[in-house]
Order: structure tokens, then sequence, then C-alpha cells
């Protein structure tokens, strides 16, 4: 009887681990259009934070979902349809990438960038190149 | 002497891009692992033929978000080392190079700096020249233990021991 009891419990153990394993292994990617905000700041601040120091604006902003406004330089489809939106300069600002489901769902949006003089977006902060990269970015006021 | 460096630099052409795509793949009896970073900033001077990539470890995209997390905090740990960088020379350039339309064989040498790491590459690349800029390709392999990236016991037969990487940029001149 006991050692039913055993086999039972070891076996009830080794199916709840192997659904874990199994729901780690696809657990879903963050959705970053719905993940709240960790940082809030300018374009501006931003670029300065990471021409200033680089190493310690990694800690402040890598990885963290930051807004960040700005005017809107240039947008630019690429080839596999995500739009990278670059604000302040093209080259030496701030980049932000939107990938190609979000940008087919928000046309109108991306239609208008080049008439308005300021957008707040929001994104994942991947670091520094020539320019701050966000990636998996939304706009957060239309 | 600082200002002729300056218009020097300014007249050199060159072509570039920030949204470069570098795939690495890994293929393994087990699973077949690879990953997708279409953000790659890249420099090719038109009077030298040195070239320069740069991209961001953490704009690498997975399919499976488990692996991308795995990836980014136990292999390559990005929060530490959070870019690689190659620095090379496009060997016997000729700046006529680029000027030239059509599809050239050219073989590259450079320095690769990845997880705090250096080695040298080699690789045959195709460049491609048209009105629209230049077009450059290669493949090349990469060991994961040349970079110091430990691989754990448990998923060491998941990891192939040479990853396929893959280069594709699209480069303006500015």
């Amino acid at each position: 009887m006991n050692k039913k009891i055993i086999l039972l419990f070891i076996g009830a153990i080794a199916i709840s681990a192997g659904i874990i394993a199994y729901l780690q292994y696809n657990k879903p990617h963050i959705n970053y259009e719905k993940a709240s905000v960790d940082l809030t700041t300018t374009a501006d601040a931003l670029l300065q934070a990471f021409e200033h120091n680089e190493t310690i604006a990694n800690q402040q902003y890598l990885n963290r979902v930051v807004e960040v406004s700005g005017k809107p330089i240039s947008a630019h489809t690429n080839p596999n349809g995500s739009v990278t939106i670059a604000l302040l300069d093209e080259l030496q600002g701030v980049s932000c990438t939107f990938d190609s489901a979000y940008v087919s769902q928000h046309l109108s949006s991306f239609a208008q960038v080049k008439e308005v003089s300021s957008l707040v977006i929001k994104g994942r902060c991947d670091g520094f190149l020539t320019d701050v990269r966000l990636s998996k970015c939304s706009f957060t006021h239309k | 002497m600082l200002l002729m460096l300056g218009c020097t630099a300014l007249q050199a052409q060159k072509y570039m891009t920030k949204t470069g795509y570098i795939k690495f793949y890994s293929h393994s009896p087990i699973e077949d692992i690879e990953a997708e970073n279409e953000e790659v900033a890249a420099i090719l001077n038109g009077e030298t033929g040195a070239l320069t990539f740069a991209l961001l470890i953490k704009s690498f995209e997975f399919e499976k978000a488990l692996m991308q997390e795995h990836f980014n905090e136990n292999y390559l740990e990005s929060d530490e080392y959070p870019k690689a960088i190659f620095k090379g020379q496009i060997k016997d350039f000729s700046s006529k190079l680029v000027k030239e339309e059509g599809e050239h064989k050219v073989n590259v040498t450079g320095e690769l700096t990845l997880h705090g790491e250096t080695n040298t590459i080699n690789a045959s690349a195709t460049l491609t020249v048209s009105k629209d800029g230049v077009l450059g390709a290669t493949q090349f392999i990469v060991k994961p233990e040349d970079y110091r990236i430990r691989i754990p016991n448990a998923v060491r037969n998941n990891i192939a021991k040479e990853i396929e990487v893959t280069v594709r940029v699209d480069l303006q001149e500015r």
C-alpha cells in the first residue's frame, strides 16, 4: 500500500515537473505594448545620459520599458516590415523600432508621424550604438 | 593639421546603415536554434575599404522567449557585454570597386569582439553595387568557446559547437 502511494506521489511530481518545463519552454514573449512603463524621459535626456556615461546609463535603462518624448526626424520602413522612427537626429538621436505586426495595425498613426512636432513612444531600451536604441515600440499618445 | 584630417574624413565616401541584418543559426540533432537582429549598424569607408559593424546583443530576437532569456542572461551576459563589434578591412580594396555596378566577390578580415573576447574573422563576401547603394552579404562560422561562452552540461548537446552567422547589409552613401 505504502509503495503504491510513493509511486503515485513520484508520478504526480514527474507529471507536474513535465508540465512546468513545457510551459516554461513555450512561455510567450513579453507584450511590450501592454507592459507598464519603468522610466519616463525625453529623447534629449536619454541621449545625454548615454553620451555622458554609457555604463551608468546601461545600468539605468537597459532592458527597461522606457517612455520617451521627442521630435521625429524620419520614419524608415525596414525590409521585414518594421518601422524605425528616429527622434532628434537620424544617426545620433534615439531610434525607435516598431514591429511589423504593430505597424500593420496602426497604419494611420505612422502616416501622421512627419506632421507632428513631438511623439511619445514606449519601448524596450536595448542600448547605445551611435544612437540610443528602443525596440518593441508602441505609441502611447496618438 | 586637425582641420586637414577633418576635411579628409568629410570627403571620404561612406556607406552606412543602421538597420543591417545578422542571423545566427545553431544546428544540433536535438534542436535547431536561430535568432535575428535587424538593427545592425554598419559603415564601409569607400576610400579605404575599412568596415565596422556594431550591434546590440539585446536586439537578437528568438522564436522562444525562454531561449532569448537564457541567451541574454546566461550565455552572452548582455547586461555586462551589451555590444558585439567587428572592425575589419576588405582585402585588396580599390575605391573603384564601390563605383562599378554589379556583383563583386571580396575577402574580408578583421577582429570580432563579443562577450569581452576578441578573435580574428576571415570571410568571403559579396558586394552588389547599384545606383541605390552597396548590398553586402557574407556567411562565416563562430565557435562559442572562442568567446568564453559557457554552455551548461544539461544543454550542451542542444547547441552546436560551430554557429553559422549570416550577414546582410544594405549600405547607403552618406
